[in-house]
């Protein structure tokens, strides 16, 4: 029974187990006094407190978290570019030495795996999921601007061997696969902002280890792309299941509308136009089979432009909740009622009671200034997560001056008691 | 402020003093006649609520024979709470009461 509830405990977040766990699982054994029905019921109850702990958690992290997890996203996938780059540049070398390589491509060519720009790539892209994994700000920033700066290289053709921009080695079969350097530029300019603008913090481990897996498994996935003619292959699928949890999550978790947002803009270049374009077969009859490029599916068209109207509109919204401008506004009116409400003349103030909700506290200043007592209230810091379903709200503290206090008390007490 | 019912007699629970997590399960229930029976679920998911908004602190945790709890009591904003929650309450009983009472008549 013990196992059953402690198990059920894992429904809660990791810090929440670690404080209260034990405490949890004695009650409900208690509460099941030994009957294994009412333990089921026990352990179902905790199985959803936990997830609605959980939801709790995370509707009260910030944007910025949100940005911190779509520079995490997307380094660990521009990681895995890096990483296809090179698996495939060893899928691309099947010579026996690199003299007949040279013989065959001639003097000045090489094989990918041991071009310098893909490994100083692969090295900017490690170097920035370590910076965000390891908490290394600096560190993460500047690989990622390095990133940004071999990206844009390899797409205004600064650094073309002859086998043509780097991001072409996907293309080495025909030329309109992904990814092209150009395509690949955005993500790049979102990576950078979003690591500029994020907060790292130090993984734990196994998470780390997580994450890495997650890099492998993605360069896996990228290899078949080369045989795709739509552009992002590889990361449909992903990037679909994280829009749409951003879209069905997005307004309690914060963080999924920022990482569905972000990956829906790096992607723009690479992902629309596959969805804009309905599936053609290539002319070559090899690839027939290969979806490519075609005319305009209006229908998907609508769907995208609706999504890229709405996630701004959920950012702002979002934005708007967490800057919580209205309580500045109150904050301001509170200053500037004190400022009305009291003489300066006023020594000291004194906590009189607590008021349920703003309007009541308006109710009972209102009362306390007819009767000659100056007045001002203030929402207290502990209310806003006792209000179920709203970020705002909680009780108030009303205060008068200290020679007044004798006086509000009688006024007040009998309101309170009578109601 | 919304306070749910369960969240009520957890709250009505704590008045007479502090309590731990099974005591105030078996005082809302007999404060309730019975009609609220907390699963521990729900008990933990209002008391971390409310000791989050400062409506209830929570104590040390102890062990008593063998087992591990921690006692809960009543905050000052708990106890306002409660009591603008309970007039509320009585106010809005009574605007069926009369209406009742004056149909009766």
């Amino acid at each position: 029974m013990r196992g059953l509830l402690a198990f059920s405990c894992r429904s809660f977040p990791g810090d929440h187990r670690a404080r209260r766990s034990d405490e949890v699982v004695d009650t409900a054994l208690l509460v099941a006094d030994g009957s294994g029905l009412r333990t089921v019921r026990e352990a179902l109850s905790l199985v959803v407190a936990g997830v609605w702990q959980r939801l709790r958690a995370e509707s009260q992290r910030s944007l910025r978290e949100g940005v911190g997890l779509l520079a995490g996203a997307l380094a660990l996938v521009n990681l895995a570019v890096a990483l296809a780059g090179i698996l495939f540049g060893f899928r691309a070398y099947v010579g026996p030495s690199l003299y007949i390589w040279k013989l065959w491509y001639g003097p000045g060519s090489y094989p990918y795996v041991i071009d310098p720009w893909w490994i100083a790539f692969a090295v900017a892209a490690a170097a920035i999921v370590f910076g965000l994994a390891r908490g290394h700000r600096g560190l993460a920033v500047g690989a990622a601007i390095a990133n940004l700066a071999l990206v844009a290289c390899d797409a205004r053709g600064v650094y073309n061997t002859d086998a043509g921009p780097h991001f072409n080695v996907f293309i080495l079969w025909w030329p309109s696969s992904y990814p092209t350097a150009g395509k690949w530029l955005v993500p790049a300019i979102v990576l950078a902002v979003a690591t500029l603008a994020a907060r790292p913090r130090r993984l734990p481990l196994p998470r780390l280890a997580l994450s890495l897996a997650g890099a492998g498994l993605l360069a896996w996935l990228a290899l078949p792309s080369q045989r795709a003619g739509g552009a992002f292959f590889f990361l449909r699928w992903p990037l679909a299941a994280i829009i749409l949890l951003g879209v069905a999550f997005g307004a309690i978790a914060p963080r999924l509308a920022v990482l569905a947002c972000g990956l829906t803009l790096a992607a723009l270049p690479g992902v629309i136009p596959y969805y804009l374009t309905g599936l053609h077969t290539h002319p070559h009859s090899e690839y027939s089979t290969i979806p490519q490029t075609g005319s305009l599916d209006p229908i998907v068209l609508v769907v995208v432009v609706a999504g890229l109207a709405l996630g701004p509109i959920l950012l702002a919204q979002l934005a708007r909740r967490q800057l919580d401008l209205t309580s500045v506004a109150r904050g301001l009116s509170v200053v500037a009622a004190n400022s009305r409400a009291m003489p300066s003349s006023v020594p000291a103030l004194a906590a009189l009671t607590m008021a349920r909700s703003e309007a009541e506290a308006e109710v009972l200043c209102g009362m306390l200034r007819t009767n000659g007592i100056a007045c001002a209230h203030q929402q207290t810091n502990v209310g806003a997560a006792a209000v179920v379903g709203s970020a705002r709200g909680g009780p108030l503290e009303i205060f008068v001056s200290a020679e007044d206090m004798r006086r509000a008390r009688k006024l007040l007490v009998p309101e309170q008691i009578d109601g | 402020m919304e306070i749910r019912r369960s969240t009520y007699f957890v709250l009505a629970a704590l008045l007479d003093g502090p309590l731990h997590g099974y005591g105030i399960i078996k005082r809302a229930a007999e404060l309730s006649d019975g009609e609220v029976r907390l699963s521990t679920g729900t008990l933990f998911g209002a008391l971390d609520r409310l000791v989050d908004s400062g409506l209830v602190e929570a104590g040390e945790e102890e062990k008593v024979d063998g087992r591990v709890r921690r006692a809960y009591t009543l905050t000052h904003a708990g106890h306002a709470a409660l009591a603008a929650e309970a007039k509320s309450l009585r106010r809005a009983a009574r605007v069926v009461e009369v209406r009742v009472a004056k149909e009766a008549i």
